[in-house]
């Protein structure tokens, strides 16, 4: 995707959380890292791009949003600006998800084009997706998008196999968008549709290339090195789950060979739950739990990897 | 494809270069922990086949980067350099871990290790045991054509206190001069990373064969060249051959040659590490050595500890070490199988009974039938299986396998 217009008209940076699985702590990740931003002096929109369940609005206590998501789907000459709700956090805006219609999930092509490009064009510091569950293309590109892409994972066997299901297809999907630049869409098409093709590495992908020509295979291979997700483990119990996002971290190098960012780790904690109840961001809810310290300090690596210092 | 394979053993046990002895075990431990068969983080990441070849080379790691000789042979081959500090605490550290295996009575037997090295030891000791294994098996394989030597050979081994000596090269220098284990002394000698002065002579007399063996490497792994001089008689066996003639050499040379039985015991991890160093001085290297095996000296002793230490964990019991000079980049494909399977007198029915792989898969591999074998998955377990029956490389043979038979799969669609 390339960047349009000049640097104004376009978000400092994109964030998509996502994670494959559902109930992982996508929505409370990302409208906590929201509002931790926004409290750290960023401009924030998040967006609820979880198309087929969205609830991200009441994450943040906000009661049945005027406008949504579909607002802007249905009425093709309305812009993303007009379905923009405040949340009564300063700095933090919204945009909700669809919520009337009930096949938005299976968005259009075209639709979701608009959707994307429109997306890219917000002037905010900190554009913030909060994705839906699984793996589908219409989750996958808005993945693929953001400059942090942030998967969420928890110490369980059924996370972290949709976890890395999840990351797999966001990095061939992502590969498809240069695919015909390298002559590797036959490669890439196997991966996504097959079983043998979905084990193919990177590095495999990049051998195939340098025959044909090493400058290519360079080049790609520089490209694929930019594909860097960043792991945030949440629901951590005991000291041995804390651990279990260095081990995937080293496990994806190891077998997959890209780099994954460890990002940190959210504790398990009631407060957590508790402030999901009342509807309201744990972060502002009780800021010295142990989960929100979690998001605080996420929210402070992110703003110091992207160099930007908080007021 | 597995990338691990390319990380060096700095990266694969995450550590800096700096490490110290005890951080080396401790990062291996953790490797350990993060990579058990159970653990959450390879959850449908890999298969079996995959985290048994990552266990192999993180103790293959492990053994060389605790080996202070082979440390340091093995940082010159990355091009690490050290600071005359580093290397001074990193002697001094390795001069007392010398004297803490001391201090475990030196006449005491295999089985007492010292507390603060049971992980080393413990491994040290299946490697001993494998290596009696592998010497006494290979005397009763049907390729042996020195008999006495080699039962010779044999029995000094299962006396001599092996992990000791192997793991404590400097000080175990000394039993070298007693004469009369010098089969046995050979095989250690070469961890011992403080003779290359003593190889020269030897492997130059004994000249580069005439390569009888269509197999052997034209651009071996760096202990190829001498794995194969001693070995190789004019009349060696076209693919495989049990080295049985190297004691009988050895009695000659009042030097311990440098080429040692346990370096033709293990083709496997030759292989491997051949890749770890990304830079190209490794290849580079070698093409200058493989002439003129002096100086390859040197490098041997990375190699030494490994592959007994990475098979430990499958079953000794009754596995026969075939002893296959293959070149690294040799492609396997069923004829190549069952030509080694041949080599050691296999029948594919016992070669099915001891991988637990019906005959009929074992007949269709070899046959290179690829539309009738199963599942890549399950093809690749067996592939393993059967090349370290074989005692091939299981990583190199699967893959190479597996490319042959998926690009003959897809010229058929």
């Amino acid at each position: 995707v390339e960047p349009t217009g000049n640097a104004r008209a376009r978000p400092h940076r994109i964030i998509a959380v996502g994670g494959g699985k559902g109930g992982i702590g996508k929505s409370l990740v990302s409208s906590n890292l929201g509002v931790a931003l926004a409290a750290r002096g960023q401009r924030v929109l998040l967006v609820d791009a979880d198309l087929g369940g969205a609830n991200l609005h009441t994450s943040l206590g906000v009661s049945q949003p005027t406008a949504t998501l579909s607002d802007f789907l249905l009425r093709p000459k309305s812009r993303l600006e007009d379905v923009i709700v405040p949340t009564g956090v300063p700095n933090l805006s919204l945009i909700a998800g669809a919520l009337d219609v009930l096949d938005a999930a299976n968005i259009k092509y075209a639709h979701k084009q608009r959707l994307l490009r429109s997306l890219q064009t917000q002037s905010v510091d900190y554009l913030i997706l909060d994705l839906g569950a699984g793996s589908s293309f219409n989750t996958l590109d808005f993945f693929i998008i953001a400059d942090h892409g942030v998967l969420v994972l928890l110490p369980e066997p059924t996370s972290v196999e949709n976890a890395y299901r999840f990351v797999k297809a966001a990095f061939f999907r992502r590969l498809q968008q240069v695919e015909s630049e390298y002559g590797i869409e036959r490669l890439v098409e196997r991966a996504l549709s097959t079983r043998e093709g979905s084990n193919r590495t990177p590095m495999e992908i990049v051998q195939h290339v340098r025959q044909q020509s090493p400058a290519l295979a360079a080049k790609l291979e520089k490209e694929l090195a930019a594909f860097r997700v960043k792991l945030v483990l949440n629901q951590a119990r005991t000291d041995g789950d804390v651990k279990v996002s260095a081990a995937v971290v080293s496990a994806w190098k190891k077998f997959f060979g890209l780099e994954m960012d460890d990002f940190g780790v959210i504790r398990y904690d009631d407060e957590a739950w508790r402030a999901v109840r009342k509807r309201r961001p744990i972060v502002l809810e009780k800021p010295e739990s142990p989960a929100a310290l979690g998001i605080q300090s996420i929210a402070d690596r992110l703003l110091a990897l992207d160099g930007v210092t908080s007021p | 494809m597995n990338h691990f394979e390319q990380q060096s053993y700095y990266e694969l046990l995450e550590i800096p270069f700096s490490a110290s002895q005890a951080q080396i075990l401790g990062a291996y431990t953790q490797a350990m922990e993060t990579y058990a068969p159970d653990s959450i983080a390879v959850y449908t990441l890999v298969d079996p086949g995959q985290l048994d070849a990552l266990h192999q080379r993180l103790a293959q790691a492990r053994d060389v980067l605790c080996t202070l000789e082979q440390r340091l042979e093995y940082d010159r081959l990355l091009g690490v350099t050290r600071t005359p500090e580093e290397l001074a605490s990193l002697r001094i550290e390795a001069l007392k871990r010398s004297a803490d295996t001391e201090a475990v009575p030196a006449e005491a037997e295999a089985q007492t290790p010292s507390p603060e090295l049971s992980a080393v030891e413990a491994v040290e000791l299946s490697e001993a045991e494998v290596v009696e294994d592998a010497l006494v098996v290979e005397a009763a394989a049907p390729v042996v054509e020195a008999a006495a030597p080699v039962v010779e050979a044999a029995a000094p081994v299962v006396e001599a206190d092996a992990p000791v000596v192997e793991e404590d090269p400097i000080i175990e220098v000394t039993p070298v001069e007693a004469s009369e284990v010098v089969g046995v002394e050979a095989a250690l000698v070469v961890v011992e990373e403080s003779s290359p002065t003593n190889v020269p002579p030897v492997p130059v007399e004994s000249a580069p064969p005439p390569s009888p063996e269509p197999l052997v490497a034209a651009e071996p792994a760096p202990s190829t060249p001498d794995a194969s001089s001693p070995d190789s008689p004019p009349g060696a066996k076209p693919v495989i051959h049990a080295r049985p003639s190297a004691p009988v050499r050895r009695h000659g040379a009042v030097v311990p040659p440098p080429l040692p039985p346990r370096q033709a015991l293990r083709p496997t991890p030759a292989r491997l590490e051949s890749k770890p160093p990304r830079s190209g001085v490794r290849p580079g290297q070698q093409l200058g050595e493989a002439p003129v095996p002096p100086p390859a000296a040197p490098s041997l002793p990375a190699e030494p500890p490994l592959n007994p230490a990475s098979m430990k964990g499958r079953d000794s019991r009754t596995r026969l070490k075939t002893i296959v000079d293959i070149a690294a980049d040799t492609e396997f494909n069923g004829e190549l199988l069952r030509q080694v399977r041949e080599g050691l007198s296999l029948s594919p029915h016992s070669l099915a009974d001891r991988t637990r792989i019906s005959v009929r898969h074992v007949e269709n591999i070899e046959a290179d039938r690829y539309d009738s074998l199963p599942v890549s998955v399950y093809l690749r377990g067996m592939l393993m299986s059967i090349a370290r029956e074989l005692g091939l490389d299981p990583v190199q043979v699967s893959r190479s396998y597996m490319t042959l038979a998926s690009s003959e799969d897809k010229k058929k669609r």
